[in-house]
Parts: C-alpha cells; structure tokens; sequence
C-alpha cells in the first residue's frame, strides 16, 4: 500500500523550507503571512533540531508575522498584512523583505501578491511569494524563495563574469551541515580560482542575489533539488548549469566534482591538475592517518544510510569509495519526485564496490525502520531519531541527516576533503567513545 | 458524557490578553478596577500557537501516540518537544530511551478542496494498528478547522474501529491569540474523552499537575515535601499512564506546579468530580512555596504539619540563602516566561536579594492577579509587559533598563545575549528550581551566571540585532493599540 502517513517526517512544509531560505540570507527579513504559531513551529521543527542552531541576524521569534486569528479567517488578512508590512518597514533593519505565506491566507483567499505590489511600487525593497504548507516541502519552500527572487529581485546582467559561480541545492537548516558544506565548496572552488555565490554564507547578502545573473555557471549539488532554478537562470540569462549529485565528500567525489566544474568553464588545466593534487595529498595523508583505527578495531561495516536524497548519496559515495564500507541499504526519506527515483538508484549503484545496493523511497518512519530492521547492518547513518532503532537492533549510530538532537552542529560539515576527514572522525566515534 | 464542544478560548474564558506595557502598579491597578485596555500588536513577531502546546501537553503520556489533521508542518516541532520527552526519561533513568509517537494526517492542496476526512481516518486506523497504544490524541490545525472537517463525529465513529481510546483535542491554532489556550484544549479532550466516575477515594492522594518545562528533580523535591506530610504525587499528564489520569478522579486534591497550565483541568475535577484544588501559582521562592503548601494543607487536612515543615524548611536554608543575599544583592534583574513561572521568579529573584527591574509575562489572565498585585506592593514602578514573545520590545526595553541578569526561555536569551547582557536560562528540565532546595539552586545558579559573563559581551560585537537605530529611540510599546482601533 502506498502510504500517505506522515510519521515524524523528516522535513517540513513549503513555509518551513521557505523560512531559512529568506532569513539565512544576510539582512534579509521574511515577513509571515501565515497562523500565530507557524512561525514558532517551523524554528523549533527546523533549525532547533538542526544541530541546536541559533537563528543568524534574524530568525526564530524575531521573524515579523501577521500571526493570523479569527478575525482575518474571517474577514479576510490583507489589512493586517498591510499594517505588519508596513510596521516591519519601520522596525526591521533589513536589506530586502520577502512575505511568505502560510496555509490561512492562501485558504481564505487573500491577494498577498497586490498588497506585495502596492508597497514595491512606492520604492521599498519587497518581494512574496506563495508557500502555504499544504503546497510541498521544505525543498518547494526553498525553490519557491528562488523563484521569487528570479522574478523579483535578480537584475538583468550588465556584464558576465566568467569566474563567478552559484550554488544551489543546498537547503539551509534542512540540510544540518548547510553552513559548513557551502563553505567547503566554496574554497574548493577558490582553489580553481573561482569566486562563488553561496548566498548564505559569508554575510554575502542580498546584492549577490541581485547579481547571481552574472554568473558563468550554476551548479545544483543535490540529485533532484533545484531543476526549476537552474532551467529560469538559463532561460532567463542564458547561465548554463551543472548538475552534481549530492555533496562531493572525499578525494575520489571531490576530484570528480572540480574536474566537471573546471572542464565546463575550460579553466587552466595545468593549475586545475595542480590544486587537486595538492587536495589528494592532504586528504591520503589523513585517511592514512586514520589506519590505526581502520585495521585496528578492523572497521568495516555493513553500513544503513538514512536521510535526503542528497546525504545519502554523498555519505554512501565515500564511505564506500574511499573508505572501504559496505552498503547494505539506502533509505531516502526527502520525497524526493518519482521521476527522480531511477536517477538517484544509479548514482547509489555506480559505486566502486560490486554488490547491488538497496535503495528504499519512503517518507514514512515505520516504513524506512522495517527497511532498515531487515537489511542485516552493522551500522546506522541517519537521523538522531534513528538512535532508537540502533539500540533496538544492538548496532552503531551516527547522526548526519536532518534531524539531529544528539549534537551540536554549526559549521560542521563532510563536504570535500575537509569535511571527508571529519566524517571519519565522527564515524570512529560511537565505536569508541565507551573507552 | 462528551459534549464534543470544543473548549473555550482563553480569551473569552479568562479575559486573557496578550498585550500590554507599563509599570507593575498601572498593571495591578488596571486589573482591580477591571479597565485594563485589552491591546493588540500593529507591528508583532512570531509567535507560538495553541495547537504547539496542546500537543506539547500530551505527547509524554506513555503508551499513546499524537495525529494532528493537518499539514505536515504543524507536526514539525514533534521531534523538538521529542528532546524533552528523551531528557525527562533520562533523568529519570530509564534505558532505553523511547521517542514519542507523532503523525501528521497529513494534507494537502487538494484535501484543502475536497476535505481531510479520509485521510484522518487511514491515520488513526494505521496508528492502532502499528502500535497498539492505550490512548491516541487526535489534534485539529487552522486548517482542519478553516475547511471544516467534522472532526468531532469523525473521532465518535472512528472510536468503533479501533482498539485505541481516541482523545479529541480541538486546538485550531487561529481560535485563539493566547497560546495558553492549548493546556486547556488537551485537558478538556481529557476531561471529556478518558475520565468516569469511581467510587474509591484516596485520602493521600494529590493531583499535580506538572507541565513538561516542569523538570523530574522538581517532583523530587515535591515528592520530599509530600513525603514529609504523608502524601502520594499523582503527577500528571508528562509521563503519566492513562491510568495515572484516568486516578486523578480519586485523589484528595489536586494542586498545579503551573496554574496556567493546570487550571482548566483543575476545575474540571473540582465541578465534575468533586476534587477540590488550589489556586497558588507556583511554588517557587520562599514565600509562594509557602503559600501553596498551605493552600494544599488546607484542604487535605495537614496544616499543623505543613506549618512544621515550613519552620524547619526555612530554618534548613537559612543560611545558605543569607549567603546568598550577599552575594546577589543589589543586582538589577529583568524576569520574563510564561505567566505563573514570571511572576513567582520575580518575587523569588527579591527574596534573593536582586532589585526587579521588570517582568514580561507571555500572556495574562486572572490567574495571576493576585500574584502581580504582591509585586506592585513591594516594587510597583518596575516595567511590566505582556508579550506572546516579541523580542523587539524586549530590545528597547533592555537598552533602557540595561539588566545586570536576564531570565528567560532558550528562544528569548538568544536575543538578549546579542544585546550583550548576562542571561540565564530558567526552564533547564535538568535542574531543580521549585520548592526551598530548588530557591537554593537557583540562587547558585544566577551567581555562575553572573560570574564570566565575557561570551555575551563579546558575542554582541559582531551580532547585530535586526532592529533599526531609530526604534531604540522611540517608545517600546508604540506598537500596541486597544484592540479593535488600530485599523
């Protein structure tokens, strides 16, 4: 049967993804249109119980919000969205504002987009968008953001640079590792000599928004996220786009990852061969470095990943490639679309190791236990929610995929070879933290 | 029997608010003549809603399991409120540790359209059957409500195809402006969906019930002091069985460490079953701790042996808060939480020696009249604010009163810390604050607290807060209006 059961999902609404894609851009205030409790809800549903993350400039309870009641589901929200835009002006110190919705004011039929247009045309810096929760996930709130800004906020380029990149798939928040991972690779990148817009990082702002036409290239790290971003961008600004799926994590996905970069915007191969090499030493001396605890506690496990699309295949990837584990199960909890599941299945089979892995797609927590309860694994990668299961079947657990509550995370990341290396470590961890 | 009604609001219930700013005496005044403007915000921030606390009331109960009708993202903070379910059984020594059970019905665009009734139905029916529990507490959501779900008839008919006794709690999260309503939303699908008559009685026999911001070493010390006068906790409802709620009919009295939050529920035993319960806030500090064992005393019968406790308890402690005294004296404090722990907090943080200097409270309603009456006698020119949150009043008020300690949540001292102001977070579920040994922690506590306060200072250099220069320069409370006049 196939379920619509949402136990313990392991994202959240259109809002919740909308929410982080705004406010962690620096200076950039979301203004809710939403239920008095979404706001609330979402922080402690999304970057709380993302490695314990304080919200940045703002976020959490400092985000302004119509915190609709009976009186708007009544009589409909567009003045007290007006008198929230309006007050938000006056108090918020922001760069650039965005309205989202929440499921109310699309449901009562509210025109967020005129009141949005009506304050836009007296000169203020305002964008919305629609993200009712009912709409999707967190990774629709995200690419709604995005779409938004294409429409409203990314200028026509008066110039193309053709060393500057974006980077897209990265959900902040819903990935944990959000923070840490877009500033991996973005040095990687810097290494080819590249300058690249995260937009979350770095306090880079709204102006890299405005300016992300200008790019010489988009890459989406994610095996199905971001399609829709990256299709407007070249429409729009003829930007071509580089799909690499998921977060390159170790030498061998690293090296992968800057040579298709580096082949696409035809960079100086004599400095490119120079750099990765540079890069795969460092990263051999530290696997090397990792032997003692390798073949000393003879660490090779049958290891079950759980989480988005985008973990699990980069976690596989490596640990599997460079480090001498076994898969036994992937289970993809992101809902990633059907016509994706094929794609993500050969990525996750296309391994340096010979065996059929199993890849289950459920969003359903019963589900994705049952898949894990019958796989024979010696070691769980997942969620914290997955600790319970771990104990249950006398097994190894690791958090590294939304959500997380056994940890603080906040530039921790695995992206790259930096973030290969902290995998390891983590990796040892519970095996050894009984001594 | 159940009436199926959904429980009423706060606001119409209590004359509960959610705005308001001026001193602690305007306040006290203003509730003893009852004409208290009731404000709305023109400018307000986030906030929490009633269906986060309802679910926040009953997710512990062992042996259930939550479903709200709605969207998946009004499950969302589950797997936070999962965080304190996980710490209260560690506390309590329990291996393993279980999560809690939640689940979302789970609609969308097109349920939005044509209705949820399906899949609310296929939820709980898979519910029963994955885990057999005892009890499963069904929630409503804005949007279950707006499209109108019959959710009541529903749960009836639903109740004759599973083996699950289904709790209704109807918290549509836009009913109301005071999050605080959701205690009631939980309590009255208690009331109404678990509880019957029984004939047994038990003389020794308290209700207390105990919010899960109320941590395990807390009921230790309450447990002690009942222990002392020969009495049982029946703390309820975190980690409660079905059983220990469906016992609180039997009990003696029932009693609350937080009356917002055991209010309704307490009334209810009292009209509906005859168990009388007291109506002191918290027992928090010296003297409310005082009060509310005496409250209890009272109606159980245990006044010269709670007048015995008390003498020996002061005398036990009374050096080490004299110690403390002299430590925190002087010392200018801002207290802001949830009503009851507030207002017991400030007059605990005066009893340590600290000056008050303000008191936010996140809703009002008469629960804690008396309470802030108190304060005004002893300190009526501090500022007192009521804010559902609303960091940015917070802002300009803490510029102003510039605090040597701020106590708050985890949410609310995040803020403050960039402001750079020493901060000490009062709802640590691993620590113990009620009672006499729970005021002798504390007071330890805010002295570490105050000790290298350098994180906050140097933090605030490089955080700026989202506010506009201008607004520090202008009235913290410009933005509330009497309701209904600020369109």
């Amino acid at each position: 049967m196939t379920t619509t059961i949402a136990e313990k999902p392991r994202y959240t609404c259109t809002l919740g993804g909308a929410i982080p894609s705004v406010a962690s851009i620096y200076r950039v205030i979301p203004i809710l249109h939403a239920g008095p409790g979404c706001g609330m809800q979402l922080y402690n549903g999304l970057n709380y119980v993302a490695g314990f993350q304080a919200p940045g400039y703002v976020g959490s309870s400092a985000v302004p919000g119509t915190n609709t009641t009976e009186r708007e589901v009544v009589f409909g929200g567009e003045p007290r969205l007006r008198e929230i835009v309006q007050s938000s002006l006056e108090v918020m110190d922001g760069d650039y504002y965005v309205i989202l919705t929440g499921c109310t004011p699309d449901i009562i039929g509210d025109d967020v987009g005129s009141v949005a247009n009506d304050f836009r045309k007296e000169g203020h810096p305002i964008a919305y968008t629609l993200t009712p929760g009912f709409k999707g996930s967190t990774y629709q709130g995200y690419e709604l953001v995005w779409k938004a800004f294409l429409d409203q906020v990314v200028e026509k380029p008066t110039e193309r640079n053709d060393r500057s990149v974006n980077l897209f798939g990265i959900v902040p928040a819903q990935d944990v590792f959000w923070q840490g991972s877009l500033e991996e690779i973005a040095r990687l990148l810097n290494g080819l000599g590249l300058t690249v817009n995260t937009f979350y990082t770095d306090r880079q702002g709204i102006e890299a928004v405005r300016h992300s036409s200008e790019a010489a290239l988009n890459i989406v790290l994610s095996p199905w996220v971001g399609s829709e971003i990256v299709e407007t961008y070249e429409n729009l600004f003829e930007i071509p786009w580089l799909r690499f799926d998921g977060v390159p994590i170790g030498p061998t996905a690293t090296e992968s990852f800057l040579r298709s970069v580096a082949g696409t915007l035809e960079l100086d191969p004599t400095r490119v061969d120079e750099f990765i090499e540079k890069e795969n030493r460092w990263a051999f001396d530290q696997l090397s470095k990792s032997l003692l605890a390798l073949t000393g506690f003879d660490f090779h496990q049958r290891i079950a990943v759980l989480g988005d699309a985008n973990s699990v295949v980069s976690i596989v990837r490596f640990l599997v490639n460079d480090f001498g584990q076994i898969p036994i199960v992937a289970v993809i909890t992101d809902n990633a679309p059907e016509d994706a599941h094929k794609h993500i299945v050969r990525v996750l089979n296309d391994l340096e190791y010979g065996e059929k892995l199993k890849v289950v797609f459920t969003t359903d927590h019963w589900e994705a236990w049952n898949a894990v309860r019958e796989s024979g694994t010696t070691y769980i990668l997942g969620s914290s929610l997955d600790k319970e299961l771990a104990q249950e079947l006398g097994v190894l657990h690791l958090s590294v995929s939304f959500p997380i509550t056994d940890r603080v995370i906040l530039s921790h990341s695995y992206a790259g070879n930096r973030g290969a290396i902290s995998l390891v470590e983590d990796f040892f961890a519970p095996a050894v933290s009984c001594l | 029997m159940p009436t199926f009604k959904p429980v009423p609001t706060r606001e119409s219930r209590l004359d509960s608010f959610i705005g308001y700013g001026g001193t602690c005496k305007a306040m006290a005044d203003g509730i003893q003549c009852k004409c208290l403007k009731k404000m709305n915000r023109s400018f307000s921030q986030a906030s929490v809603c009633q269906e986060w606390y309802s679910l926040f009331t009953l997710l512990t109960v062992r042996n259930s399991a939550a479903v709200v009708h709605a969207p998946l993202g009004c499950v969302s903070a589950g797997t936070c409120m999962n965080i304190f379910n996980r710490l209260g059984q560690s506390v309590r020594g329990e291996n393993p540790i279980k999560s809690a059970r939640w689940f979302a019905s789970n609609l969308n665009e097109s349920d939005t359209i044509h209705g949820g009734e399906f899949k609310l139905r296929q939820t709980v029916k898979e519910v029963d059957r994955r885990y057999q529990p005892e009890a499963i507490f069904i929630f409503t959501s804005c949007v279950s409500g707006i499209i109108g779900d019959p959710v009541a008839d529903i749960v009836r008919e639903l109740q004759e195809e599973v083996r699950a006794r289904l709790v209704l709690s109807q918290c549509e999260g836009f009913r109301s402006a005071v999050w605080a309503t959701g205690f009631d939303s939980a309590f009255h699908g208690i009331i109404q969906y678990l509880l019957e008559k029984r004939e047994e009685k038990f003389s020794d026999l308290v209700n207390v019930i105990t919010p899960l911001t109320v941590g395990r070493l807390d009921e230790i010390e309450i447990e002690r002091l009942f222990t002392e006068l020969k009495l049982r906790a029946n703390f309820i409802p975190c980690y409660s069985s079905i059983e220990g709620l469906r016992q609180t009919v039997q009990a003696a009295a029932t009693t609350s460490t937080c009356l917002t939050y055991g209010d309704y529920f307490a009334r209810g035993l009292t009209d509906l079953y005859g168990v009388p319960h007291t109506r002191e806030v918290m027992p928090l500090g010296l003297e409310n701790t005082d009060r509310w064992l005496r409250k209890l005393a009272e109606i159980v019968g245990k006044e010269k042996e709670t007048e015995k406790l008390i003498a020996r308890e002061h005398r036990r402690v009374g050096g080490q808060l004299k110690a403390l005294r002299k430590l925190l004296k002087g010392k200018r404090v801002y207290v802001s939480a949830g009503q009851a722990r507030a207002v017991t907090m400030s007059a605990m943080a005066e009893e340590l020696g600290f000056e008050l200097i303000g008191t936010t409270v996140y809703h009002y309603d008469d629960v804690i009249a008396e309470s802030i009456r108190r304060l005004a006698e002893r300190s009526g020119l501090t500022t007192f604010n009521v804010a559902n949150l609303q960091p940015y009043e917070q802002a300009n008020l803490l510029a102003r009163l510039k605090p040597d300690l701020y106590l708050s949540d985890e949410i609310t001292t995040i803020w403050v810390a960039k402001q750079g102001f020493p901060t000490m977070m009062i709802y640590d579920y691993g620590m113990n604050y009620l009672g006499y040994n729970g005021l002798v922690k504390i007071g330890e506590k805010m002295v570490t607290a105050m000790t290298n306060t350098g994180v906050n200072r140097k933090i605030a250099r490089y955080s700026p807060l989202p506010y506009r220069a201008s607004w520090y320069e202008q009235d913290p409370f410009k933005y509330l209006a009497p309701q209904g006049g600020n369109e």
